[in-house]
């Protein structure tokens, strides 16, 4: 993964403790302050290096996760603590959504936590599952920033929150701030070896990504993984079952909170920027079709035959309830599953209910698990 | 003194009309010929002199439509300039005109030709520098100048100017003879190379492999007309573009076919089977309409066509 070359500061943000461990952590990397009131735009990458942006952010820090009416929507709650991405993952959005190399990181965590702090109070009888995945990755950034162990210690304090840090990277540093593994959910994107050798530049093995799940679930955490996006890509059958294989040989099903399913999806716009940026990558010509969202998607019957197939293999294995799907319709589940979210008791609560049911409620499997324990936390 | 410029009475003759700064020269029809004819010519056209030539640089019509007349042609000598000015001077003594395609390729190859397309030469086409529409006619300007023929044709539209780019020189020399002959609407000739090209980033082949795989050209050279031509070629490409949803679409359009034949509903289906959702409509004018209509939709019920209807 590619270092920073260069740091862009918010004059609010600069006496930050964030903003002053990430300077202190690049040393020798040239440092820019804006001004309030100076218009950052003129600080945009023109030379593309890669940049880090330690900004005040003004914005909501806590959103629901953007749904739509035709899908189903896992109803999970954004902490937004950055935006963009230093791994170079061909399908992702983040490359149209952020159309430069600037890491942003929001440094005014002062603001964050009184923003969550005051949700999860006003709310406290309320469950919130919660996690960072969604504009960034939750672990790319945190040998400099040390976000996640910032956030999992302040979310300590909150029994009612249940926090999902997703990556594809492997940094288990935040392990030593947790108080409670209950609340903290470590959570890997899962792809067939092929597409993360191809597709996934700067990220993590497959097999690193689950050893380390096998480490957190030693350590007493629950696990998430994310098959998504799922790619339709010639012998993608035999990559996903090596795939379910190489799971099923770290965790048991009673590792796993919850495995989601999501089928390649994106905003019209991203496909261009795929062929040109990623000239291989040829998955992009497959069968899409404008869905009822207006996003772009593979055909139905090779959805389904790419979810029966995964499904079919992680059921077999006693990954039931756990299953789900992310943004599909009632269609796709209820002819993969057999099942909708109404039956149970719709997707958003069924995730909260396994998000913080307790371990011994799951069903228990015997399966063998490598001895690894590669990854002690600092 | 000598450096103003001076009003000068030439015989056609004397004018060299063919300098390339020329590029929008145009024939004067019979009106316009008439028209100078009763009111004479009421603007000088612009020359430079080189050596012994007097070099027309603005006024090709007039000065053409007064050497049918017989005329003398009355010119503003001005100082003699390079290339790129005579190009300018030209463009802006045209400014009144609205440019379509055709006209602007000539400039922008004009201009291009002598390298020098600056920011000065876009704004007097009114194209604005950076914008979406600047960026098609320089992917356009990358293509053989054959290919402006056709889009001064209207065969084929501006907006495919950047899948072109990007073809290999041989198959764009392969599809230029589907654009020749037929004229394709814009979403067409988008689709066409849109899926011509995915189809060969699919199966890591060249557009030409396509082509022949598809035996388009049998298509293109067959007896069909042009309409016909665009829409078998179009059916082709999209089938090996899309197999699977071709297949879907075949079977539901035959299977809606068959449970309303002989009716007058008709029965879509239109997410892509996204959904299960079939459109029902009919038309009616009156309650003996409306009655005929519900008897033949409970006689599609009755048949129990839609008790397997989900898409598998």
């Amino acid at each position: 993964m590619p270092l920073p070359e260069k740091i862009i500061v918010d004059q609010e943000a600069a006496n930050t403790p964030l903003a002053r461990k990430v300077i202190r952590k690049l040393p020798g990397v040239p440092v820019k302050t804006i001004a309030r009131g100076e218009d950052s735009s003129s600080f945009s990458n023109q030379d593309k290096t890669l940049a880090i942006y330690l900004k005040h952010y003004r914005g909501r820090f806590l959103r629901p996760c953007p749904a739509t009416r035709q899908y189903r929507c896992c109803g999970y709650q954004i902490i937004h603590i950055g935006e963009n991405c230093p791994l170079n993952c061909s399908y992702c959005i983040l490359q149209a959504y952020f159309q430069d190399r600037i890491l942003k990181v929001w440094a005014n965590q002062e603001d964050l936590w009184t923003e969550l702090d005051r949700a999860f109070i006003q709310s406290k009888n309320r469950l919130f599952r919660t996690g960072t995945g969604e504009f960034t990755d939750s672990l790319a950034l945190e040998y400099l920033t040390g976000y996640s162990a910032d956030l999992v210690e302040f979310l300590g304090n909150y029994p009612n929150v249940c926090l999902e840090l997703k990556s594809k990277i492997i940094d288990l540093s935040w392990i030593k701030k947790v108080r409670s593994p209950r609340h903290v959910l470590p959570a890997w994107s899962v792809n067939s070896p092929d597409i993360v050798q191809a597709e996934e530049k700067g990220a993590s093995t497959l097999e690193e990504r689950l050893a380390a799940a096998r480490f957190c679930a030693d350590q007493g955490f629950r696990v998430c993984l994310h098959f998504d996006p799922i790619i339709h890509y010639p012998g993608w059958e035999k990559g996903y079952s090596r795939t379910v294989e190489m799971i099923l040989d770290y965790l048991r099903p009673t590792n796993i909170a919850y495995i989601s399913l999501g089928s390649f999806r994106f905003m019209p716009g991203l496909k261009n920027m795929i062929i040109r940026n990623h000239p291989g990558s040829d998955y992009i010509y497959n069968e899409f079709i404008t869905g009822l969202d207006g996003k772009t998607r593979l055909l139905v019957p090779l959805r389904l035959e790419q979810f029966r197939l995964i499904a079919g293999k992680l059921r077999s294995a006693g990954i039931t309830r756990q299953l789900y799907f992310c943004m599909e319709s009632d269609l796709v589940w209820k002819e993969v599953l057999g099942y909708t979210p109404s039956d149970l008791g719709g997707l958003a609560r069924h995730l909260l209910n396994l998000s913080f049911q307790d371990r011994a409620e799951l069903p228990g499997q015997a399966c063998q698990i490598p001895q690894r324990n590669r990854f002690n936390p600092e | 003194m000598n450096n103003l410029p001076q009003l000068l009475y030439l015989a056609p003759e004397e004018l060299t009309l063919s300098d390339p700064c020329l590029f929008w020269a145009e024939e004067p029809d019979p009106d316009y010929i008439q028209n100078i004819d009763e009111l004479g010519q009421i603007e000088p056209v612009l020359v430079m002199t080189q050596g012994s030539e007097k070099i027309l640089v603005a006024g090709y019509k007039r000065a053409l439509a007064l050497k049918l007349l017989d005329r003398k042609v009355l010119a503003l000598e001005i100082p003699l300039a390079d290339s790129c000015i005579k190009g300018m001077i030209y463009l802006v003594s045209n400014q009144g005109q609205v440019p379509d395609q055709a006209k602007i390729i000539h400039a922008l190859r004009y201009f291009a030709s002598i390298d020098h397309l600056s920011e000065e030469v876009w704004k007097q086409l009114e194209l604005s520098p950076g914008s979406k529409i600047q960026r098609l006619w320089q992917s356009w300007l990358t293509l053989p100048g054959n290919w402006d023929k056709l889009l001064s044709k209207n065969n084929i539209c501006l907006e495919c100017s950047q899948i072109l780019e990007q073809i290999a020189p041989g198959d764009l020399d392969l599809l230029y003879s589907f654009f020749a002959d037929l004229s394709w609407s814009r979403g067409n000739s988008i689709n066409l190379l849109t899926w011509l090209t995915e189809k060969a980033g699919m199966d890591r082949a060249s557009l030409s492999a396509i082509i022949e795989k598809l035996k388009l050209e049998q298509v293109l050279n067959s007896g069909l007309s042009p309409n016909d031509k665009i829409k078998s070629i179009l059916k082709s490409v999209f089938q090996a573009r899309y197999p699977v949803l071709s297949q879907l679409k075949n079977d539901i359009t035959q299977r809606l076919g068959s449970i309303s034949r002989e009716s007058g509903w008709r029965m879509e289906h239109k997410d892509e089977f996204e959904s299960r959702d079939i459109q029902i409509s009919t038309l009616i004018t009156s309650q003996k309409d409306l009655e005929k209509a519900l008897s033949q939709l409970e006689q599609i019920f009755r048949s129990g066509a839609f008790e397997d209807w989900p898409i598998k």
